[in-house]
């Protein structure tokens, strides 16, 4: 028998234990369920040996090491128990709390106190139990209840530190601190930050802003992790400081981006009072952001659709769940198949996906199912299906830590995926080479080996230009190339027109430093491709010209390697999996391909067209032609992308809209019948991340007043239209079905997710996965080189490009980034005579905002970048908006032409 | 083949010779770090105002301290012909005299007192320097350069015997051999853990993981030891070649050494700045050292101000640009040091003793000092005593013939109540022990330790609680606030000693506090492990002074963590 890893043999407290070479004794403890009390020790960060709480004693080791940095080995006797670590225990313990404020551990009432008791005061003020946002939920308590210390043998001495409460996320309570270290380290080991640091020594050390200023002048991202890791209450969330300790945990995925992070949601009395991270994640590993961790507070928003809801007389009224099905099982029998619309969200999970283009084929026989707006996914992905066969992120998003070179093109990753962005921060930590072709300024350009600022829309041509020095240099991978792909000699052709001097003249890249980028290119492998989606002039081009930069480099299909298109929301992905398309069934099954169309109509009846339908755009503007009369949304809380104004225009033109969602949004406005939505808290289901990965969503909390996951809401619908096949009664049952009808998806199911995700595709049930795409070969077979052409960027007359990003709906980022923001750079403000701090107006032709403007170093000359606060705002203009300046607020970032005035 | 550190040898005995059998008068001033204290940048303007204005054309040089502090400002004068002759206490008025008196007219001063003499004393009338009594017992091997050559001259070192060591070891020697000598001399570090150096370079020397990286402590934070400092400014060369042999011996070929100083530290930095200068010069350091086909890398890593920067894996953290925080042992540096890559770290002495135990081998070495301490200890005497100074003796010397014999005793006829030796993380010895011989195990199991080897010696009139609770202020405000124990236990002794010398101690606490100093022995790093020694020792030796603090009619309670 072979084993790949030689397991060692040790006995804890006489028991046999198993561990991994390399292990800590505390770890393999841990593992084997023996406890060990620690304070400073956390599974997911490097040991540190400070709190002295883990000692054991060892056969054949002098004193008491402690058992988080002695490693394992075979044939250790390890004791965790003696008399004589008790008594180190008690000791350590006792005189820590000379520092920290104890009455909850030794006021005589503790044990008498009810929950809602007034305090009777036998302790000090600043040594209450009621005093501490961490009571009952604090790891000091719970060893010190463990090693059972009497008495703390000097009096408490009060650090007298001031609180630092100045930003809307996080508390600091220096007093409770007991300096375990875990925050610091967590920002520094798991996060990359480095905000928080030690500042000065001795007993007077303190957990402090590396900047000395407040957590933001520090460059805190407010992810929350030291938040998550303090054992005590030194370090809280200031929103839910005092909801106590939840009685429960639920392991579900993050509803904001698409990199699927993995949290746990906390639930106390079927409430959801705060989000942790998850250590055991398996595509974040205990990482988090702003966004998971705080962006939740939504779900119990005072504009939540509670009920179902029924125009009359132009205004909504609630009504009773079957009176709305029965309504819009009835209106929309009256129209033909190709005159109603199916609208698909991005944040629904995919068994709603699934269960809304079944509904849309089978019950109603139209192919007339997409988004409302193709550029919810990333728009440069036709480039990429061409070459690879597949839309999808070749690679894991974790295995870019090892990653030796990473070209980000078009991403302001920090902000819009920020795990993600970890990753590459990571790599770069070990040495990878960065590379960041973005006209804007990104957090991720600071750290860049090579950062190369080109003027808006030419990244094709610089890529192009990059391309051509490397094959000038020979630097491709020949063998790759050969072995695995077609048309190079075309590619190579077509490069010729990439001339290095105009490009440089056209994007403002140096020749020379394009060259650079080749050698790196062509030396640094495994390296990895990511890219983002505000490409609105570029077509698809961006997706070509990375497809061909990967697979000339020879960066598919293994590990650390591959290409990221990194979709907007948390199940971009997933959706488009389950058929959200006019042209595709789930899996990316074409729906023109006899077999997968003749499949679907033995399950699921005759009516399953065979005809593509409209795509969103088309099936928008077949409304406003009165062509299309009926429409069904699904949105959720998301705020909706109508760059063009025409989903206004048409939804006013439809004759009947049913909208699905959480919040008020531009679909309540003009619908018929809207149906109350379950919020990401409140239902069962999965999502499927940027890198293929299939996760749980776990329902933490009954919905809100009568909200329904849209699966439960669409198969009312289509029982109530007399379709068969939607006797759904759980969410396990749609995946079971997703599972026989998609091949990549056929191995999935909720038992197996259970015990972890998986990456598609996985073909059956032991199918472990796939995290690298197109290893052995492309999902299409070879992959294929497509031609370039370098194209000049659009004339833009005198005004400026507008970079648009907006905050997600995470109460507090508003705050803190102030708004609207419109940064420009020195030059162009000198030319507009606008000030930094002046109020001006962005003026685009859909509409105008006002913001504050500042001058710095982020923009390049000619952008604006323009960051705009979501949610709260976008509630607060929502009655006196134009469409227009209701387009403004887009999740993804886009471009638009603007002029910039003063107010 | 030529080899070329012949023709640096060449060089440096005629510089040498110049100086002992010099045409000119040869003026040599204490420059040590001491002598500065006593005034010597003065003596040494004086001097050369002097001799300019007596038309004299005489060579001026400084030297490092000789270890005789009390008798800085020291300066000795070689007129040609005639002994080197050391004079003591010299101020700028009687620097002029001797100029005017001695280096003009030959006539010495009568007020000025001589030292003793150096060179051939037939009939000059000068005694032999080294038969006064500070130096009956002391056996100078690393000082022998000190207070005598010049330290920003690397011709005087090589004239002396330096840089033989290395040239033997790269020509004569492979790595492994010169572990075994090290091995052989049973040296063990100065820096007071007392580990055996040759076994640290042997775990080094095994590790395949390039490069390799040697760490020359001169931290010294220890309050009375000024040795490192003494050596790197006195003979800086020594210190360097130590660490190349260092290097060589370990097979770090393409690694480097790092020397690594307090900053604010002025002179030891600029000496060994100077040094290390010399050295690249001359072809000892970088590149293909000698010709052959070893390179070795030196530089000066400066630190803040942080006492457990001196803690070995601390300050690997301080050179790696973090804040100066143990790390957790296993791995030990030797396996995962200074970046993560094998590392040694010694301190400045046990270096400095390499150079002697290759040149000289390393049996002849285990001959000097005990049984398990062996070669000599540099001990820095301060405090209540006559002659505070440097002294080099072999271990096995009682602390009577150190402090009486060569220190001169305590001064004033006053009775000598205690030793304070080791450090702030040292132990107190009484009276009693002066008949305890030098030793690093002996003195541990006393309760003290010989630690870096500063001595602090107290007369009846020092209060032992008092000086207590200085040592344990010291420790907590040093005290890297890592670990629990140590973080909140150094802080807590401290308090209460401190209320206890005003007047408002308790029986309770001072409990407390011996309990506390059992619970810092858990702490991660040996400043939490040592932090106990001086209340031990001191209540151990000096009890009823303690008890004495204590509130009349104080209740005798026995209260403690432990209520068992």
């Amino acid at each position: 028998m072979t084993t790949t890893s030689k397991k060692i043999r040790l006995k804890i407290d006489g028991v046999e234990v198993e561990a991994k070479p390399g292990q800590m004794v505390i770890e393999a403890a841990r593992d084997a369920g023996i406890y060990i009390p620690y304070l400073c020790w956390h599974p997911i960060m490097k040991p540190y040996g400070a709190c002295r709480m883990c000692v054991v004693e060892v056969s054949n080791v002098r004193g008491q090491p402690a058992s988080c940095h002695t490693p394992v080995a075979d044939g250790m006797e390890i004791k965790t128990n003696t008399p004589v670590l008790e008594d180190i225990r008690r000791d350590v313990l006792a005189l820590t709390l000379v520092n920290h404020p104890h009455g909850c551990l030794t006021c005589w009432r503790t044990e008498h106190c009810g929950p809602k008791d007034v305090c009777l005061r036998n302790v000090s003020v600043t040594d209450r139990c009621v005093v501490c946002p961490q009571n009952e939920r604090c790891e000091l308590q719970d060893v010190t209840y463990y090693t059972k210390v009497a008495e703390v043998p000097l009096p408490y001495q009060y650090r007298n530190l001031p609180l630092d409460t100045r930003n809307p996320f996080i508390d600091h309570d220096m007093n409770l601190c007991i300096v375990c270290g875990k925050c610091v380290r967590a920002c520094n080991e798991i996060e990359g930050v480095d905000a928080i640091i030690f500042e000065q020594r001795g007993n007077r050390t303190v957990v402090a802003t590396s900047q000395g200023g407040t957590l933001a002048d520090s460059g805190c991202t407010f992810c929350g992790v030291c938040v998550d890791v303090c054992p005590v209450g030194a370090i809280t969330e200031k929103d839910s400081k005092w909801a106590g300790r939840a009685d429960d945990l639920v392991t579900s995925v993050c509803s904001h981006c698409s990199v699927g992070c993995s949290l746990n949601l906390n639930v106390k009395k079927d409430k959801l009072i705060r989000v942790t991270h998850d250590i055991e994640g398996e595509g974040n590993h205990g990482q988090e952001c702003v966004q998971g961790k705080f962006g939740y507070k939504w779900v119990y928003s005072k504009d939540r659709v509670l009920t179902p809801q029924v125009r009359r007389d132009g205004t909504l009224a609630e009504t009773t769940w079957p009176e709305a099905i029965a309504l819009i099982a009835q209106r929309l029998a009256q129209y033909r198949p190709d005159e109603i619309a199916i609208f698909g969200s991005p944040k629904a999970t995919n068994e709603d996906s699934f269960v809304l283009q079944k509904f849309a084929r089978a019950a109603l026989g139209t192919s007339n199912v997409d988004f409302i707006d193709p550029l919810m996914r990333v728009p440069a992905l036709a480039g990429l299906e061409r070459a690879f066969g597949s839309t999808a992120a070749t690679g894991t998003l974790a295995d870019m830590r090892a990653s030796r070179l990473i070209l980000v093109v078009d991403a302001d990753l920090t902000f819009e995926h920020p795990v993600a962005a970890l990753q590459i921060k990571e790599a770069v930590r070990r040495g990878a080479k960065l590379v960041v072709l973005d006209p804007r300024d990104t957090e991720l350009g600071m750290q860049a080996t090579e950062k190369l600022a080109c003027v808006p829309d030419t990244e094709v041509a610089v890529l192009g230009g990059i391309m051509r020095a490397l094959l000038d240099a020979g630097g491709e991978d020949t063998a790759f190339i050969r072995d695995r792909c077609d048309a190079p000699d075309e590619l190579a052709a077509s490069l010729k027109a990439f001339d290095l001097t105009a490009v440089a003249k056209m994007s403002g890249i140096p020749a020379e430093r394009m060259v650079q980028v080749a050698r790196l290119l062509a030396t640094h492998k495994p390296a990895a491709f990511v890219f983002g989606g505000s490409l609105a002039g570029v077509d698809d081009a961006l997706g070509t010209a990375i497809a061909n930069m990967a697979m000339l480099t020879g960066n598919v299909g293994k590990a650390s390697a591959g290409v990221f298109p990194m979709r907007g929301e948390n199940n971009s992905q997933g959706a488009e999996d389950m058929g959200v398309s006019p042209d595709r069934l789930s899996g990316g099954q074409p729906i023109g391909s006899a077999g997968a169309w003749l499949r679907h109509r033995e399950m699921w009846g005759s009516k399953v067209p065979e005809a593509a339908g409209l795509n969103g755009p088309a099936m928008l503007e077949a409304m406003r032609q009165r062509k299309i009369k009926a429409a069904i949304f699904l949105s959720e809380n998301q705020v909706v992308p109508d760059a063009s104004g025409k989903l206004a225009l048409a939804l006013q033109a439809a004759e009947f809209v049913v909208s699905h969602q959480a919040l008020p949004s531009v679909y309540s406005r003009h619908a018929h019948v809207v149906l109350p939505a379950a919020s990401f808290a409140e239902r069962d289901g999965t999502t499927t991340s940027v890198e293929r990965r299939v996760q749980r969503v776990r329902q933490a909390v009954k919905p809100q007043g009568q909200a329904r996951s849209a699966w439960q809401a669409i198969a009312a619908i289509a029982r109530e239209m007399g379709a068969t096949g939607f006797d759904y009664t759980s969410a396990s049952q749609i995946m079971d079905e997703i599972a026989r009808v998609t091949p990549s998806y056929a191995g999935v199911s909720y038992e197996r997710l259970e015990a972890g995700s998986v990456q598609w595709p996985c073909p059956d049930a032991a199918h472990p996965g796939t995290p690298d795409l197109h290893a052995s070969q492309f999902l299409r077979g070879r992959g294929l080189f497509q031609n370039m052409a370098p194209s000049a960027p659009a004339a833009r007359g005198d005004g400026l490009t507008a970079f648009v990003a907006v905050a997600r709906e995470v109460k507090g980022v508003l705050e803190l980034n102030g708004s609207p923001l419109a940064e420009i750079a020195s030059g162009d403000a000198v030319k507009l005579g606008i000030r930094d701090g002046e109020s001006i107006r962005v003026v685009a032709p859909m509409g105008e905002i006002a913001a504050k403007a500042r001058v710095n170093g982020r923009a390049t000359p000619g952008s604006v970048l323009l960051t705009l606060p979501h949610y709260a705002v976008v509630m607060d203009v929502f009655n006196k908006a134009t469409p227009g300046q209701l387009a403004l607020f887009t999740r993804a970032n886009k471009r638009y032409p603007v002029q910039l005035r003063k107010a | 083949m030529a080899n070329p550190f012949e023709a640096l040898r060449e060089q440096a005995k005629a510089v040498w010779a110049a100086v002992e059998t010099p045409q000119r008068p040869q003026i040599f001033v204490g420059y040590g770090i001491h002598g500065q204290a006593a005034g010597a940048p003065d003596v040494l303007d004086a001097l050369k105002k002097s001799l300019a204005a007596e038309a004299i054309a005489a060579e001026v040089h400084i030297t490092g301290g000789l270890g005789l502090d009390f008798a800085e400002v020291i300066v000795s004068i070689a007129l040609p012909g005639k002994p080197r002759v050391y004079f003591s206490d010299v101020t700028p008025e009687k620097a002029r005299r001797l100029v005017e008196e001695y280096v003009a007219a030959g006539r010495a001063p009568l007020d000025v007192t001589v030292l003793g003499a150096t060179g051939t004393l037939d009939g000059s009338g000068y005694a032999d320097l080294f038969s006064r009594p500070e130096f009956k017992h002391q056996r100078r091997i690393v000082t022998a350069n000190c207070g005598v050559t010049d330290p920003t001259n690397i011709w005087h070192y090589i004239a002396h015997g330096g840089y033989e060591a290395l040239r033997k070891a790269l020509f004569e020697m492979q790595p492994a051999q010169v572990i075994e000598q090290v091995q052989k001399s049973n040296l063990r570090g100065r820096g007071g853990a007392a580990f055996p150096a040759g076994m640290k370079w042997k775990f080094l020397h095994d590790a395949t993981v390039s490069p390799k990286y040697h760490l020359c402590n001169s931290e010294e934070g220890d309050s009375g030891a000024f040795n490192d400092k003494h050596l790197l400014e006195s003979d800086p060369h020594r210190v360097i070649e130590g660490v190349i042999l260092g290097g060589y011996a370990t097979r770090a070929s393409g690694g480097k050494g790092f020397i690594f100083i307090r900053v604010g530290w002025d002179l030891p930095i600029n000496r060994a700045q100077k040094a290390l200068d010399e050295a690249y010069a001359h072809g000892l350091l970088g590149k293909n050292i000698l010709g052959t086909d070893f390179s070795f890398d030196v530089e000066l890593s400066l630190t803040g101000e942080s006492y457990v920067s001196g803690e070995e894996t601390a300050l690997m953290e301080s050179v790696e640009g973090k804040r100066a925080m143990p790390r957790y042992k296993p791995p030990f540096p030797a396996a995962s040091g200074l970046w993560g890559k094998p590392s040694n770290i010694n301190n400045v002495k046990t270096y400095s003793y390499v150079p002697s135990i290759v040149a000289q081998g390393g049996d002849w070495f285990a001959g000097i000092g005990t049984q398990r301490s062996k070669g000599t200890a540099l001990v820095c005497l301060s405090g209540s005593i006559a002659k505070p100074g440097l002294y080099e003796v072999p271990f096995g010397v009682t602390l009577r013939q150190v402090i009486e014999e060569t220190g001169g005793g305590v001064p004033n006829g006053r009775p000598l109540k205690f030793l304070q030796t080791g450090g702030p993380l040292g132990g107190f010895l009484p009276a009693s022990s002066l008949d305890m011989p030098l030793d690093f195990d002996g003195m541990v199991a006393a309760g003290a330790m010989f630690g870096s080897g500063g001595i602090i010696v107290g007369d009846d009139a020092v209060s032992v609680p008092k000086i207590t609770a200085i040592l344990a202020e010291f420790n907590a405000e040093e005290s890297c606030g890592k670990c629990f124990p140590c973080r909140v236990g150094t802080r807590q002794v401290a308090d209460v000693l401190e209320r206890m010398t005003h007047g408002h101690g308790s029986r309770a606490e001072l409990d407390a506090v011996m309990v506390i100093g059992d619970t810092m022995k858990s702490s991660l790093c040996a400043h939490g492990h040592l932090a106990d020694n001086p209340i031990k020792s001191g209540y151990r030796y000096f009890k009823s002074e303690f008890d004495a603090l204590l509130p009349s009619g104080a209740p005798a309670s026995a209260a403690s963590m432990r209520p068992r």
